[in-house]
């Protein structure tokens, strides 16, 4: 096992495609073992509500989509600062989105609730910063 | 055009996920552009829009940039309701998407 294995990652999206690359680009960077695909903003919440003091079930990265259907990315990153201050980790977020960045990206980048924009698809360089961190 | 080359070099893919990934593309570019044209036959915008957006996101990680700019016409036609330009541009996207689904077959036989 090496040290990027030991971190997890959860992949927030409602296309199979984008899960897919993304997942595999992951593990071609070695983050194998610890991805959770998640298909809604409202799935992710639940499972991060439920998994509050338990280090080891929450992530250490997130990559969410914006365009998702009930609850979109702009709206799960308002549900998520209202939780934050009670998590037992610091999650750092990534936007991964069809769309360019926007007015709402630099508000929750300024909150310090979002560390980067991507755009999709995702390229193997954008996840050189991982390689590095571990 | 569909460059399969490029894909597997950027995405880090073998055969065998390539494979994977076009099969995923196939089944849900079909499904998707179905629903889109349920969509225009009942002049339901919201989910012209909804599944323009779903179409043109899977479309820009195969870089078809062609296509990908008609699912976005498509989206930006729908918020004004313009049905008939819509209309005109799902023939265009049928037309390519059967160039496409015939190189992918062609690749996978």
């Amino acid at each position: 096992m090496t040290l990027s294995d030991e971190k997890k990652i959860m992949l927030i999206d409602d296309h199979d495609i984008s899960l897919f690359v993304t997942q595999h680009i992951l593990k071609q960077l070695g983050f194998s073992s610890n991805s959770i695909l998640l298909p809604s903003g409202f799935s992710a919440l639940n499972y991060i509500k439920e998994n509050v003091d338990n280090i080891s079930n929450l992530p250490d990265y997130i990559f969410l989509d914006i365009n998702m259907p009930i609850v979109d990315g702009w709206n799960f990153l308002k549900q998520f600062e209202k939780i934050k201050p009670t998590l037992s980790k610091k999650i750092n977020i990534y936007i991964l989105s069809g769309q360019e960045s926007s007015p709402e990206f630099n508000e929750f980048k300024k909150n310090g609730t979002v560390e980067q924009f991507f755009t999709k698809p995702l390229k193997i360089t954008d996840l050189q910063f991982l390689k590095a961190q571990n | 055009m569909l460059d399969i080359n490029e894909l597997k070099e950027n995405y880090l893919m073998d055969e065998s996920s390539m494979i994977h990934l076009l099969n995923l593309f196939l089944e849900s570019t079909k499904t998707d552009f179905k629903l889109l044209k349920d969509a225009f036959e009942i002049k339901d915008e919201t989910s012209i829009h909804k599944y323009a957006h779903k179409l043109k996101s899977g479309a820009a990680y195969f870089y078809l940039k062609e296509i990908s700019l008609l699912f976005e016409k498509i989206q930006n036609q729908s918020k004004s309701k313009n049905f008939e330009i819509i209309a005109s541009l799902i023939k265009e996207c049928e037309s390519q998407l059967e160039i496409i689904f015939k190189q992918i077959n062609k690749y996978q036989n």
